[in-house]
């Protein structure tokens, strides 16, 4: 890794002062001169060329070229990108065990001795920076953080005369009601897993506690216990009952929100960026829709979720480097934030930055998360991938009813301690 | 690229045979036979022209109440200009520098007198039947140490070396029908092998050589396996590439996904339908030769 | 003596030259990876790291021992060849006899059923996916409308049922070829023979089975050697389809190979699959390619 040059430029600070609700300081950063290309790997659902018009506009000396992926594609860029030798200079990384190949394998630029010269420690939540850590470190710039949150559309509700639910049973007599009127209450895509987990994880939260669910996923905890077993009983009931979309287990988590529009089903399990990505997108008033939290009945109240973040290639010329450290702090700029969320979504990385009143889920969250509620991170990143292979598998079958919960739990233990062997 | 089948270009003698059955049952059969077939294609062109709020409103297989042809341009605009850009230079560039490549190595080993030419032939068989999976990570590796990885220049030479098997096969096969007589009879005269080649046995192998062009073209348009291992910023994307990528971008915009996939597949009528009588004649033939 | 030599090997030498090209590019691009493919088959790597460890047979012995999907994938393999070598060929035959007789409009109906096969794999995957979505796909909702709503299916989640829905697209894209290679075949078929039967007082299905698959025997070989060492390589059209789901119930060879490979870096274990599906392609390639070496 090569050293930066000392000399720093304190930018922004006018704008900073400016932005009248933001009493963080602006970000130090040097301002790479010459020109210079940065090749971006960044998500389908995010709009980053909004972003980079506005980096042009104000840094025309260096050019962001920007490619999108869908989101598994996403996964299996990097890892092509790892096995040959040839990563992008920034890519976008959710964190956890999906970004820790890179880290390890020194692919990722180290930034944790930077952390308080780009003043990260003070212009970034702690949640934001503590969901990208991986082992103590910090290997990226987070600019979002990604709560996974219910849902609705207003309307849906108010047909079955269901109130937003605030306790976990109240959600399940919701979800009775809306069957009761034929409509399907949860609509999701199962294809990879992943939507799929989300309701796993959330009725582990539910039936474990914050506690016991971290010990779980830290893999100190068996699997064959009673809290495990219980979600995947719950899930298993939950597809009996029909409180899914019909087939969801292999169709594609992007179609998720058409039934929605549709007027067929009530709720998903999304992030709240989808008053901008979707609902903005299909001119859709985001006012019509509500959200609530995920509700886990334990005092602490908490979500999965986890943070988006950008990183930086280690391999990379300086240039290059500084080029693409500096976009990426420039994306969290405290006074350029209200934007920028405007454009990639919120809820931001950034302290004190409330999304715009156009993006009511959004600020809702925003809201939420700087007051008491607190994120744990989704099976997919808290444990190991070969873990996680086994852990998808197990679930899927479950919902389809070729695994008994049991086994299940038993199957996830066992690839949990094939991997703990491997290890040593 | 794909499978091979044993060809050789024969032109078929036209065969008026009597009408045996009822032909009016068999006409009805295979109408209402090739209405169903062709069905998902017109499920695609319908779901192309509807509109968005169309498409959330109806069933899928409601008629448009009006065509939009708008779907098409910002299907082109948002990305599919890149991928069909990709796609054509690389099939205008790859298809006959491949077929001119293959032609020479069956020349030399249908008219040429070589030692080991059966050999040397059987060689080249075995990449018919060689899955391309046994070559995917070799290949990496290769073109990692060669800084050729997200490149067309790399996929291009992955291309050409995964035609080969299946046009030298089509080649020879035709080639080996030419009489010998007219090879003997240039070379007597003072003529190149050379010459023979690019002179005589080319031009005569016209038909074969059409076939060949046709449908190694198609399948370098189809290809997917290759460009999606070995491609990956957008820039460089491949049709079938950008297909699968741009679904989860549009992923509720089935409308332009629609569009997006007839633009993919436009080029593909447009070929078959003026080169129909090459497909059929040029690639099928007896297997007893 | 040694200019004899010489002169016997120079029109080779000549030969070889206008074979380099085709050559050089084959041997790197096919023949080199072939054989390094199964170099790396006895190592484990995870595709990154510089460092190998030889494992020897170890994997294959992971693969048939411990892998439970690798016996699902193969299992699959069979299912898929067996309906391969059946269905399309079959519908193919059939065709080609209905567009064998003098018929107005028959390169109309020859392209029609023709060209699904100039369609790439991933496409044909991607429009008979959105088909078969089990709330807006246009099979269930025309099941509704028929009034046949029981039938519906989630025909790409329910395990039983994916990798047929699958096939069926296959069937699709794959019937062209076999029915133009039968058309071709047919029309070699001389007419006096058939005459001749038909003078002798044998029906339509008698004629079929006594002269005209005996006489198609060269074609049939042909259409199931091709399609099945096809079948062995299915691989875009599961992928873009159920992505080997639901759990893992519809993964096939080729597609279960570039999932150890790329999702689970195990490339020892990938490249093993890899080797095995070659092998099992040589059982029906080598008579096949024999066939072809002495018919030229």
């Amino acid at each position: 890794m090569s050293k930066l040059s000392r000399r720093r430029t304190l930018l922004g600070l006018a704008g900073a002062a400016s932005a009248a609700r933001l009493a963080a300081p602006a970000i130090a950063q040097t301002a790479p001169a010459g020109r210079v290309q940065v090749e971006l790997f960044g998500l389908a659902t995010t709009n980053w060329d909004g972003v980079i018009e506005h980096f042009h506009r104000d840094h025309p000396n260096i050019t962001v070229k920007s490619t999108r992926f869908g989101t598994d594609e996403m996964k299996q860029a990097l890892r092509v990108g790892a096995s040959s030798g040839q990563m992008p200079n920034l890519w976008f990384n959710w964190g956890g065990s999906l970004a820790s190949p890179y880290n390890r394998a020194g692919l990722s630029l180290d930034l944790t001795d930077r952390v308080k010269e780009l003043k990260l420690d003070q212009t970034l939540v702690p949640t934001a920076i503590t969901l990208a850590s991986d082992g103590g470190r910090l290997y990226g710039v987070p600019n979002r953080v990604v709560p996974m949150s219910i849902v609705f559309r207003n309307e849906m509700l108010e047909r079955a005369a269901v109130e937003p639910p605030r306790t976990f049973a109240e959600l399940e007599s919701a979800c009775e009601k809306l069957r009761a009127k034929n409509i399907i209450p949860f609509s999701l895509g199962g294809k990879y897993s992943w939507m799929t987990m989300r309701f796993t994880d959330f009725f582990m939260e539910h039936f474990a506690g914050p506690d016991e669910h971290d010990r779980i996923l830290a893999m100190e905890s068996s699997w064959e216990s009673e809290p495990v077993v219980k979600a995947f009983t719950k899930l298993r009931e939950w597809v009996t009952k029909n409180y899914f979309n019909p087939g969801f287990l292999n169709v594609d988590p992007a179609t998720n929100m058409t039934l929605l529009y549709q007027g067929r089903a009530a709720m998903v399990f999304e992030v709240p960026n989808v008053d901008l990505t979707r609902l903005k997108r299909e001119n859709i008033d985001a006012k019509t829709y509500g959200t609530v939290i995920a509700p886990s009945d334990h005092p602490r109240k908490r979500v999965s979720g986890f943070q988006h973040q950008l990183q930086i290639s280690a391999r990379a010329p300086a240039e290059v480097q500084n080029a693409a450290l500096f976009f990426a702090t420039y994306v969290v700029r405290p006074d350029l934030a209200v934007r920028h969320m405007a454009i990639i979504g919120a809820p931001s990385a950034v302290r004190g930055a409330m999304p715009a009143e156009e993006f009511p889920l959004q600020r809702q969250w925003a809201t939420w998360l700087q007051g008491d509620v607190s994120l744990y991170l989704p099976g997919d990143q808290a444990l190991p991938q070969e873990v996680v292979a086994a852990y998808f598998e197990a679930q899927d079958m479950v919902v389809l009813g070729t695994l008994k919960p049991q086994e299940a739990a038993a199957q996830v233990q066992k690839a949990i301690t094939a991997y703990k062997s491997r290890r040593n | 690229m794909s499978v091979a089948a044993s060809v050789i270009a024969v032109p078929p003698r036209p065969r008026p045979r009597p009408v045996r059955w009822g032909t009016m049952a068999l006409y009805v059969a295979l109408s209402l036979g090739a209405m169903a077939w062709i069905s998902p294609v017109f499920l695609l062109l319908i779901t192309a022209v509807k509109s968005a709020a169309e498409f959330a409103h109806s069933e899928t297989f409601a008629l448009p109440q009006a065509i939009h042809w708008g779907n098409f341009a910002r299907a082109w605009e948002a990305g599919v200009r890149t991928y069909f850009v990709n796609s054509l230079v690389m099939t205008v560039v790859k298809v006959p520098v491949g077929v001119l490549i293959a032609a020479a190595a069956a020349f030399a080993l249908s008219l040429m007198p070589m030692r080991g030419s059966r050999k040397l032939f059987g060689l080249f068989l075995v990449g018919l039947v060689v899955p391309i999976q046994m070559t995917l990570v070799p290949l990496t590796i290769m073109l990692r140490n060669l800084g050729l990885i997200d490149s067309l220049v790399g996929l291009f030479w992955l291309y050409l070396g995964f035609g080969l098997p299946f046009g030298i096969l089509v080649l020879r096969s035709y080639m080996k029908t030419l009489p010998r007589e007219l090879v003997e009879a240039a070379l007597i005269d003072g003529c190149s092998w050379f010459g023979v080649f690019w002179r005589v046995v080319l031009p005569l192998s016209r038909p074969a050589i059409v076939a060949l062009l046709i449908f190694d073209g198609i399948a370098t348009w189809n290809e997917f396996i290759l460009a999606q291992i070995f491609l990956r910023t957008d820039s460089m994307r491949t049709l079938p590439l950008g297909l699968v990528n741009f679904q989860t971008e549009f992923s509720t915009a089935y409308e332009l996904l629609a569009a997006a996939q007839c633009i993919t597949i436009a080029p593909l009528v447009v070929v078959y339908l003026f080169f129909q009588r090459h497909f059929v004649h040029g690639l099928t033939g007896s297997v007893k030769g | 003596m040694l200019q004899q030599v010489a002169r016997a090997w120079r029109p080779t030498a000549t030969a070889l030259l206008f074979a380099l090209p085709a050559l050089a590019i084959y041997v790197t691009i096919i023949v080199y990876p072939l054989v390094y493919s199964g170099y790396l088959s006895l190592f484990e790597w995870d595709g990154v790291r510089d460092t190998r460890t030889f494992v020897g047979l170890d994997n294959y012995r992971i693969l048939f021992n411990e892998n439970r999907v690798f016996w699902i994938a193969l299992k699959n393999n069979a299912i898929w060849t067996t309906v391969a070598l059946i269905v399309p060929t079959t519908l193919g035959l059939v065709l080609a006899l209905a567009l064998d007789q003098r018929l107005r409009g028959r390169a109309f109906f020859r392209s029609v059923f023709y060209f699904p096969a100039i369609l790439s794999f991933a496409l044909t995957g991607l429009i008979f996916t959105w088909i078969y979505h089990p709330t807006l796909g246009f099979l269930n909702q025309m099941l509704e409308w028929v009034g046949a709503g029981s039938l519906q299916q989630a025909w790409l989640s329910e395990p039983s049922v994916a990798l047929y829905a699958v096939m069926v697209a296959a069937a699709w894209h794959n019937t062209g070829l076999p029915m133009l290679l039968y058309l071709a075949g047919l029309q070699t078929i001389p007419r006096e023979v058939l005459e001749a039967a038909q003078v002798d007082g044998a029906s339509p299905f008698q004629r079929f089975r006594m002269v005209t698959l005996p006489l198609l025997r060269e074609t049939t070989f042909v259409v199931l050697a091709v399609t099945f060492i096809n079948s062995l390589k299915v691989y875009d059209i599961v992928y873009v389809m159920t992505y080997g789901g639901p759990a893992n119930t519809t993964q096939v060879l080729g597609t279960w190979m570039y999932f150890l490979t790329y999702n689970f870096n195990r490339v020892g274990l990938g490249t093993s699959i890899a080797v095995i599906l070659f092998g099992l392609t040589l059982i029906f390639a080598v008579p096949y390619l024999r066939r072809l070496g002495r018919n030229a």
